[in-house]
């Protein structure tokens, strides 16, 4: 009896070789689904930075002053303000707005509003981060920010620095997207300058508005009729929670959803045979990595992390785990930027890892701890590691975790090994890299320098640090490369804890009836020009 | 609950049917009759080869597996089945045959250690509670009340979200949401127990409370006892499994059937294989102690007969 | 009789007492289960980037830096003032997450009941009038295939070859993505609400949708229903009336369904209430499958997540849940059913 219903089951597994589709059904043509997981979407309120779909949703509720070009590192284009110039000294920026900018309220977008913005961001003390790092604070920015009249907005800068990195974050960054302070003071409670309002309600200027979020489930975002920006192709675009690829896979296959992002390599290739999608792989600035803690005894032998770079299978990696979510790169500056090296072409090399590592006084290898994401290709690229590891004698355990977990104990700086992903995601200038993945000032527990991956890791070298200093201020570009070269290789050179795997990339799948969709590099994905032809 | 005897010893009677006549002879009785009626069950005795099977698995895993479970080969990757991988292989090349069979002792090492803790907890913790009542009793039931307010997989996820995900937490977490229905149950047979005669003798004896219970009230409750925990098995197994597919059980490379169902999700649409086996390894164990437990719950718990 | 009786509602409104000390430890437990989660909240708030300075601030604003026994405080009265907070880390309020989700999980759990009640039941009496023949033996191993098969395992095996393979059903979601947000939410159960709002469209794929995972999780509830009924159902053929009905010529159907049967509704209407409730756990794990927006995924989700806020209002609500029910079916049988005098 038993038997035969594991027959009966084991037939109607064997049915499903052979995938094919009864029914083709499409999404309305004036609507965009979107499939993407909205684990880490933790809040729509443009000042919270967290998570690259929140950015991305608020791109289409919020703008700007300023656009970073999609394709185009280092090119911006207007939106709220029509023109910007730098000063002499290249330490202000003036942006002049345009009048007739309005927001859904009907209430005009002036230069208040965006210092309203600014200066909410750091009062709640959420995000802005990525602004700090320029000397930015709540007690200067009122003075660094200021507003001479309603369509003028002067941004000094705190100390020399690059200006282009200051556009960068003007144009893509959730702190400097224009909130309506009129709409959202309306809704302030316990001082919270609109926080509890603005999580589940909009008061942007973009072309849509936010019509529900659903935590985990879903976004509804409705077109602004009559935009002061001309109005959206699209009416609405539904944003679905769907962390699962093959869910994905079988949407787009069946046209329930437009566009699908964080879909497995394995379901990706699969839809590479299907001609109505289209699959587009869209660079950032990260990298994937295999961190070693120098405060772990074994880690701060030179020897032992020499082992351990030629202990990493990087081809094996980049070509089984990582097709569509990275390529083979072993440097801390992203391929493409200035200052960007060839790479140094390590390799797997087991047998010389095992010298090293006698002589580094562990003939028999050691035990060790591998921590990293409970999700792939993290857990994939540490699972790969364990073996190659074991290989030089070397017993890992993985422990898997959310992110919390992983980089909770990487800030914690108590840990001996994480694979993870970091550097500057936007990747649009080599100094922000070399700034998260090399760059350690104070090397003290108490300094709690969270963002900087090699404080993380307890690396520090004066030198390295001085010539980043220098070269950020570099006004002559040639100089400035080389310096950046320099650089790369003085890391190299000090065998540091941090050894880059693959460079980082995302890989979007959407209908081939979709126009103009452009995915955006820096999350700032924009929908108003897409338009569905068929 | 069970009825038990409470007349007079009659005479000249088979060994079987007769009143017992001492705690010792109604246990005797009690396993006597059931191995019988066990015997005759052939559901039954299908589930216990079935397990019998999986223990000579567990143990001589390393020789019946084809393979090195935990041995990756990235360039073999979601191989279907063939003569070589019987079960196909996972995403990282892996034998999914040899996994299934070393994963038989995950599968047994978590049934056997919670059946283990929540046996004798329960079994104590229900006894006394039944034996002395008053303000004890209140107490404990209180809090089985509580347990038991919860479906097991709810109360078993916010342990493991407390204690952290992982095979022993995951074993700790199945225990702790497991003891109370062992409690309850053993305090209700405790109840019947209590009041009968060879429990009044051995008081009169001078007896002990603890010597009584541990002696006689105690080994009285354990056929219901372990019916029980048989039944619970295929429970466990399915808890375990759910909480090894949510990503809270056995971590990697640990080859837990849960968990190797859940990895196989993401490529379920072209590796049917990859859940398929894992799948049915659970459904399989867990219908083999269904059926074992079943047909001991017809031996030894008269009413259902 | 009716002393009788009001003294059954003197004994229901003493366990009301005794439900009510067990609300009280449940609230306590969940309190600290929330305290000694190892999860950091504030991280995921502010991300994997984020510097000290934006770190210790969020930690204040949510209140973490005071002592535990304030937070236990703040937290009962919270409670006991209908306010259940805000979701830590999405902010929103947890009451309309859970008003949101909670309807969901009703319509997928009664549409399995109903599917579960509606064959586990007949199969059941079946099983008991053909006791020990094949018939019987064939039941009786579907049934304990329903207890024994993984429910998330069924589940993907069911979205393989219904939608992927013989496109017959809906996929993930409870209608079709661009139909979403399009019926105004009345009941929050999608099939009345497309009902009331007569869209047709929506309401014929929420069917598609539907279908598939309340049969997987009918089906585990077909399995116990079916084996109660049986155990209930052998109880009273071997009653006396029921031999004295087939001796007065009555056929056997006549007997079961005409005499049998009506006795033992109570306690089937009992064991119904429990398994309405023991559908949450396979609707933790059916829900993960289908990405049913219901309450087991969002118990889930902030598991994985660990909001301690939602979690414990969600394993409040859970165990309110579970000891109503339970609360119900001894009200149930100790009003109608005079031999349970205990």
């Amino acid at each position: 009896m038993k038997f035969q219903n594991t027959l009966r089951i084991l037939a109607l597994a064997t049915l499903l070789s052979s995938t094919t589709l009864a029914t083709q059904a499409e999404t309305p043509v004036d609507q965009l689904v979107v499939g993407l997981s909205m684990v880490s979407m933790l809040s729509l309120d443009p000042s919270a930075m967290s998570g690259r779909e929140s950015v991305e949703i608020n791109s289409n509720i919020y703008d700007s002053l300023i656009e970073a070009d999609p394709v185009e590192a280092g090119v911006f284009h207007p939106r709220l303000a029509e023109s910007w110039e730098l000063s002499e000294d290249r330490n202000t920026i003036t942006f002049h707005l345009r009048k007739d900018a309005k927001f859904h309220s009907g209430n005009p977008v002036t230069a208040e509003d965006f210092l309203w913005s600014m200066q909410r961001a750091f009062a709640l003390g959420i995000g802005g981060s990525n602004i700090r790092v320029f000397g930015y604070n709540e007690d200067n920015i009122a003075e660094m920010v200021t507003a001479p009249d309603p369509y003028t907005v002067v941004v000094r800068l705190p100390k020399p620095n690059d200006p282009n990195l200051i556009l960068g974050v003007i144009a893509g960054a959730g702190v400097a997207m224009v909130i309506d302070s009129k709409l959202a003071m309306e809704h302030v409670v316990d001082n919270d300058f609109g926080q509890g309002w603005l999580t589940t309600n909009s008061a942007g200027s973009g072309p849509y508005r936010l019509n529900r979020w659903q935590a985990n489930d879903i976004v509804i975002l409705d077109r602004v009729d009559d935009h002061w920006g001309g109005q959206a192709e699209l009416k609405r675009l539904i944003f679905r929670h769907m962390p699962e690829s093959q869910s994905k896979r079988l949407a787009l296959q069946s046209g329930d959803i437009d566009i699908a992002t964080g879909m497995s390599v394995a379901d990706i290739q699969a839809l590479q045979a299907n001609a109505d999608l289209i699959t587009a792989e869209v660079p950032s600035g990260n990298v994937y990595y295999v961190a070693m803690s120098l405060k772990d005894e074994k880690y701060a032998n030179d020897k032992v992390r020499l082992a351990i770079r030629h202990l990493i299978d990087y081809e094996g990696i980049n070509e089984t785990i990582l097709p569509f979510y990275g390529t083979f790169h072993q440097r801390p500056i992203p391929k493409g930027l200035p200052g960007a090296l060839p790479d140094p072409e390590y390799k797997l090399d087991p047998d010389y890892a095992k010298q090293l590592l006698t002589e580094a006084g562990y003939p028999e290898g050691f035990s060790t701890t591998i921590r990293v994401l409970a999700e792939s290709p993290f857990v994939n690229i540490a699972t790969a590691l364990q073996a190659t590891l074991a290989q030089a004698g070397i017993a890992a355990e993985i422990i898997t975790g959310n992110g919390d977990q992983v980089y909770g104990a990487m800030r914690e700086r108590n840990f001996e090994i994480i694979v993870g992903a970091g550097g500057d995601r936007n990747g649009s200038h080599p100094y922000t890299s070399l700034l998260s993945l090399v760059y350690n000032n104070d090397n003290s527990d108490e300094a709690k320098l969270y963002t900087l991956q090699a404080w993380r890791t307890s690396f520090q070298s004066v030198e390295i640090n001085e010539l980043l200093d220098a070269a950020l201020l570099e006004p002559d570009a040639d100089q400035q490369r080389a310096m950046y070269e320099d650089i790369q290789l003085k890391f190299e050179e000090s065998v540091p804890p941090l050894q880059v795997i693959s460079q980082l990339y995302s890989t979007v799948v959407y209908q081939d009836d979709l126009v103009n969709f452009v995915s955006h590099p820096y999350q700032n994905t924009r929908y108003r020009d897409v338009v569905k032809q068929r | 609950m069970s009825s038990e005897p409470t007349a007079a010893p009659a005479p000249k009677q088979p060994f079987l049917t007769r009143e017992a006549r001492s705690p010792r002879e109604a246990i005797l009785q009690r396993l006597g009759i059931g191995a019988l009626t066990f015997l005759g069950n052939r559901l039954a005795m299908v589930g216990l080869a079935i397990i019998v099977l999986l223990v000579v698995l567990a143990i001589f895993a390393p020789l019946i597996a084809t393979h090195d479970p935990n041995l990756q080969n990235l360039r073999g990757a979601r191989l279907p089945p063939s003569a070589t991988n019987f079960f196909g292989t996972d995403e990282y090349g892996r034998d999914i045959f040899s996994r299934i069979v070393h994963g038989a002792r995950i599968t047994l090492y978590i049934v056997g250690l919670v059946t283990v803790t929540v046996g004798p907890i329960g079994l104590i913790v229900g006894a006394i509670s039944g034996y002395f009542g008053g303000f004890v009793d209140t107490i404990v039931m209180r809090i089985t009340d509580l347990f038991l307010a919860f479906p097991s997989l709810i109360l078993t996820l916010a342990f493991v979200a407390v204690l952290g995900p992982g095979l022993e937490q995951a074993v700790l977490a199945i225990a702790l949401t497991g003891w109370p229905a062992m409690a309850r149950l053993a305090r209700a047979e405790t109840l019947t127990i209590r009041s009968t005669d060879y429990i009044a003798a051995a008081k009169l004896q001078g007896a002990s409370s603890w010597h009584i219970i541990f002696h006689s009230v105690i080994p009285m409750c354990l056929p219901s006892v372990i019916v029980r925990l048989t039944l619970n098995m295929a429970g466990i197994i399915l808890t375990a499994a759910g909480l090894g597919f949510l990503g809270l059980g056995a971590q990697p490379p640990t080859p837990e059937w849960g968990a190797m169902t859940s990895t196989g999700r993401a490529y379920m649409l072209d590796s049917w294989w990859m859940v398929t086996f894992p799948g049915l390894a659970i459904m399989i164990v867990s219908l083999a102690f269904n059926l074992f437990g079943d047909g001991l719950r017809d031996v030894l718990d008269p009413k259902s007969n | 009789m009716s002393q009788y009786r009001r003294a059954k509602v003197m004994g229901f409104l003493q366990s009301a007492g005794s439900v009510a000390i067990t609300l009280f430890l449940l609230v306590t437990l969940t309190f600290f289960l929330g305290q000694v989660m190892p999860v950091d909240v504030v991280s995921k708030l502010v991300g994997p980037d984020a510097d000290f300075q934006t770190y210790e601030a969020v930690r204040q604003r949510l209140g973490l830096d005071e002592p535990l026994y304030v937070q236990f405080g703040l937290y009962v009265g919270r409670i006991l003032t209908g306010d259940f907070g805000t979701a830590l880390l999405t902010g929103h309020r947890v009451i309309d997450d859970i008003l949101r989700v909670f309807p969901a999980t009703i319509e997928l759990g009664t549409l399995a009941l109903l599917i579960g009640a509606g064959i586990g039941i007949p199969l059941g009496v079946l099983a008991a009038v053909r006791r020990d023949r094949m018939s019987d033996h064939i039941i009786r191993i579907v049934t304990l295939l329903g207890h024994s098969v993984p429910i998330f395992w069924l589940g993907m095996m069911g979205l393989l070859v219904f939608y992927s393979q013989l496109g017959l059903v809906g996929g993930s979601g409870r209608v079709a993505v661009f139909y979403e947000g399009l019926v105004p939410t009345v009941t929050g159960m999608l099939l009345i609400d497309s009902l009331l709002a007569g869209d047709m469209e929506v309401f014929g794929s929420a069917i598609r949708h539907i279908i598939l995972p309340a049969s997987v999780l009918g089906y585990a509830s077909m399995a116990s229903l079916c084996r109660l009924t049986r155990s209930f159902m052998i109880d009273q053929l071997g009653q006396e009336y029921v031999i004295s009905a087939r001796v007065k010529g009555l056929s056997t159907w006549q007997v079961v369904w005409g005499h049998a049967f009506p006795n033992i509704r109570v306690q089937l209407l009992t064991v119904v209430a429990l398994t309405y409730g023991s559908m949450l756990e396979g609707a933790l794990l059916i829900e993960t499958i289908f990405a049913w927006p219901g309450f087991g995924q969002y118990l889930t989700n902030n598991l994985l997540l660990g909001d301690m806020n939602a979690i414990m209002v969600c394993v409040l609500l859970v165990g309110v849940v579970f000891i109503t029910l339970n609360l119900i079916a001894d009200f149930l049988y100790t009003i109608f059913d005079p031999r349970t005098s205990r």
